[in-house]
């Protein structure tokens, strides 16, 4: 064993000790330090105080709002088919799926986002394409033939699904990120989004703050309010400035497995989702999405998540 | 921004998750990078090289820990570009003090040509760090993994430069008992 062996072999340690090697180190209490803490603590008694009324003078929502409550939570669970990932992984630890990160096909580049897709949804072979994939480490390019099928209820200009090498039996779904359908109706029409999306989550982007989250807005209610009616909308991404963002909504394309983005709605009046890896940009007005907003808020009870990790720690998303 | 949230971003091929990555990270890994090459323009060419291996590999990948993951690729980057730079010459320098004192961890009979698996040795390395206090393992990781100097862990600890140096040398010792008990010989 070298001493540059030991050296590189401390890069796989757990990535918990990394994060804890840059903490502030626990101070070491002084006789001074006592009456600091007296002061800090009298002093918190009228933070909490002033804090209530704080949150209402900033709020810049009607005062129809309830205040969000704190709820725990347990974080979500990682894919149980891909393994969780505490370093950067070699070549030949990965899946395939993890090594061939583009696959392509008649000129376009596809990408993987390590979804299943099932069985039932598997359509027509496609044609032959190839995978390709980089070892981070070494640089060495690496590739496949492969046949591609089409994903029912999809347009395969926006994706497509490969069954890997060592996994004839799974299809994985790669999509098109040049893919940029020209309106609403198109975006919607290509990938069936009527028949296969659902909504989740809808939560508030407020930068460094906890986001408030608001957990059964219909799915109906995002369709009325946003989407129906502004289908000639055209896609004007990607390269554009649409403000800051005030609501996301979590959405959920079936026909992908567990393929979760999200709708912003932007103070710019702008509708931008990443649904299948591709920038897009509709300009639905600001009157829909504050009607929306003002919908959500003034009608769901929004919280404010505590996460619970594994070890019993309790912490707060930042 | 958190890192679920930066990582959410990269998996949806937003452009500007790569600059708030360089913007929430670029100083960290940019202190990894000159601590172990010791000038800024190398430094700067492995931080950037850095964030383009995380564009191009998020996805697939989906890291937890984001700072970890940048980190370790930045560390792992800086540290090959130090063994090309380096070949032919001989010692110097202050990351090269950090290598030398890893050197006395090594069990005493073991062969510089023995392959070791590193996945193993980070493995066991893991075990060693969970045993120790929390201050002692901060201790062992900033000089270890991120290459602190002896003056700059002083400081941040609120120690003597000496007193750092004396924790350090005994937890070496611990480390290399540790291996040569786990069969690292």
């Amino acid at each position: 064993m070298k001493k540059e062996d030991l050296f590189e072999a401390m890069e796989g340690i757990d990535a918990r000790y990394v994060e804890e090697g840059r903490e502030e180190p626990a101070k070491k209490p002084g006789s001074w330090d006592k009456w600091v803490r007296f002061t800090v603590a009298a002093a918190a008694v009228l933070v909490l105080a002033g804090a209530g009324a704080l949150y209402f003078e900033k709020n810049p929502l009607s005062p129809k709002v309830k205040a969000p409550i704190e709820k725990h939570v347990k974080p979500d669970e990682p894919a149980k088919d891909i393994p969780e990932i505490y370093k950067v992984p070699h070549w030949e630890d990965m899946k395939d799926v993890q090594r061939f990160s583009s696959f392509l096909l008649n000129g376009k580049e596809y990408r993987t986002m390590l979804i299943l897709v099932h069985p039932e949804n598997v359509g027509e072979a496609l044609g032959t394409g190839t995978l390709r994939g980089q070892d981070l480490y070494t640089d060495e390019v690496h590739t496949a033939d492969e046949t591609a099928y089409a994903v029912k209820g999809i347009s395969t200009d926006a994706a497509v699904c490969v069954c890997m090498p060592s996994e004839p039996d799974r299809a994985y779904a790669y999509v098109n990120a040049s893919w940029r359908p020209e309106t609403l109706g198109a975006f919607i029409g290509q990938l069936s989004l009527r028949e296969t999306m659902k909504t989740g989550l809808v939560y508030t982007d407020r930068g460094p703050d906890p986001d408030i989250v608001y957990e059964d807005v219909a799915t109906e209610k995002v369709w009325e309010m946003l989407l129906s009616g502004a289908e000639d909308t055209v896609n004007e991404g990607p390269d554009l400035t649409v403000g800051k963002r005030i609501l996301s909504i979590a959405v959920r394309v079936d026909l992908l497995g567990n393929h979760y983005k999200t709708f912003t709605l932007t103070e710019d009046g702008y509708l931008m989702t990443n649904l299948l890896e591709t920038g897009k940009y509709f300009r639905i007005g600001r009157e829909r999405i504050d009607a929306f907003v003002k919908e959500v808020t003034e009608n769901h009870q929004g919280y404010i998540y505590i996460y619970d990790t594994p070890t019993g720690e309790v912490g707060i998303p930042e | 921004m958190s890192d679920e949230e930066l990582v959410r971003r990269l998996w949806e091929r937003d452009e500007q998750a790569l600059s708030a990555v360089q913007q929430q990270y670029g100083s960290y890994c940019r202190s990894i990078a000159l601590r172990i090459l010791g000038n800024e323009a190398d430094a700067e060419e492995c931080v950037n090289d850095a964030l383009l291996k995380t564009w191009s590999s998020v996805p697939p990948n989906r890291p937890d820990s984001l700072k970890a993951y940048v980190g370790r690729i930045t560390r792992n980057l800086a540290f090959n570009l130090y063994q090309k730079q380096r070949a032919g010459k001989r010692g110097g320098g202050s990351f090269e003090a950090v290598l030398d004192e890893l050197a006395e961890c090594i069990p005493g009979g073991s062969e510089p040509e023995e392959e070791i698996l590193k996945q193993e040795l980070s493995a066991e390395i893991n075990v060693f760090l969970a045993g120790l206090s929390k201050e002692n393992r901060m201790l062992f990781v900033s000089r270890y993994w991120y290459a602190d100097s002896i003056p700059e862990i002083a400081k941040r600890f609120r120690f003597s430069e000496n007193t750092v140096s004396v924790r350090l040398s005994r937890l070496r010792a611990k480390l290399k008992k540790h291996l040569t008990e786990g069969g690292y010989i």
